[in-house]
């Protein structure tokens, strides 16, 4: 292709592969989209193939925007409702006259119309009628109920819900032959619906529940293909089972204590339970079973007393949280990332591939510096960067008489942060006297940072940060 | 932990071949970021230089930087690194975008689209279709067509058929 022409004085954008222009008009809002049908017969023709339905607020002005929003009021209620039905007009007519729509999405905050409700209706339809592969309807405030002809389409690879009312097809069951992700945001739906919503969809490798009523138990058997499960903040969920499934991820985060099983998962690479009604010989045989798993997070479960894992594949683990805890043994040759927040515990450990801990211990109690320090020092020779998380300044500031009896926990570390939360209210203390006991603790570190987090409005963080570069001389050791 | 198949990757170079006739020799784990070559490499047919006939000299060159940018040499090292590390690192390349695209000129940029389409490398046609549509925004079809150059082949009628059938774009 020779440069003899220039783009500044010939048209070459016009000449773009088809593929490319409609790469370019996804960038743009629907409207712009639509606008620019009219700048040639290229152009008319690239609009005409485009394969994306993205209908958002540019679509329907800023009138037509607030007579959804709050309704009619003023005089000119007539003129506007007009020239709403005619936008709907035009936009089903826009989608029934497409041969292909690959991908409808359509986000909305609030409408209080009906009008616009059977509008949606049938543009969701028509969508569904055209061989679609991804839907995704957002509502951020009010409930759409869903069609159920949504949950029989034979093409649709991706849906994505928000905010609806989802109910199963009359005499029908769910058929979603091609479904390989499926994400339910605020979705009011039944434990009934949702098993049927699954066995219905025998090809589904993403999962994620986030927020909805009405689902209790979860059970998934024989899915095969499932390879991501996330369950977060479902109001009743109460239980999970899981069987003979190729999972490879899951989350499950539960707003009270909900129950677990899982069976025969062997591609388990990553967990995260947060409020799990799990025991110490559950969670010890479960983990030794998953030969693969590598990254483990426990949260909130309040069952738990005794924590022993057993794994040589385990790389991260994060415990957060799990208030009965008062031990912690861990035989993880290969973990090379900790993280550990709530209660002080006893602690032992052979991770010798650890280098980055992460530490942040509840409330101080009787004997706190001593138990601090004995705790620090078990993870000495592990890890050589470590992030220390306090409540108060005074929570690492290790007194004189304590250092006498005590030896520097942390001599091998080489990087040492400090974040201190101030939960009520800012407490002035000196920073000469946090950096000396830092340097106590770890006297070999070589930058020490420290990051004060203090709120004194409820959403509004203030961060403070200094870094201190110590160079260590060499000089001294010889 | 690399496995055989990626140490082997790292160590050979593709040799890309320009439609004007220059030689670029990138590594195979910078090359995959072309779907491509990365699908060339998969069926085993990278011997021999690799002809390019939709992409000039320029063009490849402006491409092979891009990639080479993108390309992480560290991956495992990395996983380590912290998140606020990422995150900087993450605004860091998005600022190297930004400069990059923003550097060329409408021709290497039309040029830049064609090569990142022909050689299927997502991330780039993306950022490269962005820029284009930034400069579309807000603007009018009669702006637009200016800025493009863009003759309208419609006549009269045919142009105000087409904006009475979505008239609500167009007012």
């Amino acid at each position: 292709m020779k440069k003899t022409r220039s783009v500044e004085e010939v048209d070459l954008i016009s000449e773009l592969p088809e593929g490319v222009l409609h790469k370019i008009l996804s960038f743009l809002q629907f409207k712009e989209i639509v606008q620019t049908s009219v700048l040639s017969t290229r152009w008319e023709e690239v609009w005409r193939t485009y394969p994306d339905f993205t209908i958002d607020v540019s679509v329907f002005g800023s009138d037509i925007y607030e007579y959804l929003l709050y309704g009619c009021e003023g005089e000119d209620d007539e003129k506007i409702r007009r020239k709403k039905m005619n936008l709907y007009v035009c936009l089903e007519r826009l989608l029934r006259n497409r041969l292909s729509i690959e991908k409808f999405k359509f986000e909305f905050g609030f409408f209080s119309d009906p009008e616009f409700e059977s509008f949606l209706h049938s543009c969701v339809c028509y969508a569904i009628g055209s061989n679609i592969k991804k839907m995704k309807l957002e509502f951020f405030v009010s409930k759409y109920h869903l069609p159920p002809i949504v949950l029989c389409s034979k093409s649709i690879e991706v849906l994505k819900l928000r905010g609806c009312e989802v109910e199963l097809p009359t005499e029908s069951n769910v058929k979603l032959p091609s479904l390989r992700k499926l994400h339910l945001f605020r979705i009011d739906c039944k434990d009934h619906v949702i098993s049927n919503l699954f066995s219905g969809c025998p090809l589904i490798e993403e999962m994620i529940c986030n927020s909805c009523e009405g689902l209790g138990t979860v059970k998934l058997f024989g899915l095969y293909r499932l390879n991501k499960i996330k369950l977060v903040d479902n109001w009743d969920l109460k239980a999970v089972y899981i069987k003979n499934s190729n999972v490879t991820s899951l989350t499950v985060s539960g707003s009270t204590p909900f129950k677990i099983s899982v069976y025969h998962c062997m591609n388990l690479r990553k967990i995260s339970l947060e409020l799990a009604s799990i025991k110490d010989d559950w969670l010890c045989k479960t983990i030794s079973e998953l030969l693969v798993l590598e990254s483990l997070k426990l949260g909130f479960c309040h069952e738990l007393k005794s924590i022993k894992i057993s794994s040589s594949s385990l790389k991260k683990l994060k415990i957060k949280e799990c208030p009965e805890v008062v031990k912690l043994q861990i035989d993880t040759p290969n973990l090379s990332v900790f993280s550990y927040s709530g209660c002080m515990l006893s602690f032992s450990s052979n991770a010798l591939a650890l280098s980055n801990i992460d530490l942040f211990f509840d409330v101080t109690r009787s004997q706190w510096h001593e138990r601090y320090v004995k705790f620090l020092a078990q993870l000495n020779h592990f890890a050589e960067i470590l992030d220390l998380k306090v409540y108060r300044a005074e929570d690492v500031i290790i007194p004189q008489e304590s250092r006498r009896i005590l030896h520097c926990p942390l001599s091998s570390v080489k990087h040492l942060n400090l974040n201190i939360w101030h939960p009520m209210i800012c407490v002035s203390f000196s920073i000469a006297k946090v950096m000396d006991s830092l340097l106590w603790i770890a006297p070999h570190t070589r930058a020490v940072c420290v990051t004060l987090l203090a709120y004194n409005h409820p959403i509004r963080w203030h961060r403070t940060s200094f870094e201190v570069l110590y160079i260590y001389i060499l000089v001294l050791r010889i | 932990m690399s496995t055989p198949s990626s140490s082997v990757f790292s160590y050979r170079v593709l040799k890309l071949k320009s439609s004007d006739g220059e030689i670029f020799e990138v590594k195979q784990t910078v090359a995959v970021q072309s779907g491509v070559l990365k699908q060339m490499m998969e069926d085993g047919c990278t011997e021999g230089e690799i002809p390019l006939n939709n992409v000039d000299s320029p063009t490849l060159a402006k491409i092979i930087e891009w990639c080479n940018k993108h390309h992480d040499d560290d991956v495992e090292g990395r996983v380590l690194s912290q998140e606020k590390e990422k995150e900087k690192e993450k605004a860091d390349m998005k600022r190297w975008e930004s400069e990059f695209i923003d550097a060329l000129n409408r021709d290497e940029l039309y040029f830049l689209l064609i090569g990142s389409n022909y050689m299927n490398i997502k991330e780039l046609l993306d950022c490269a279709a962005q820029k284009v549509a930034g400069m579309v925004k807000g603007k009018t079809p009669e702006a637009i067509r200016e800025m493009f150059n863009i003759q309208s082949d419609f006549t009269e009628e045919e142009e105000k058929a087409i904006r009475k059938e979505n008239q609500w774009a167009f007012n």
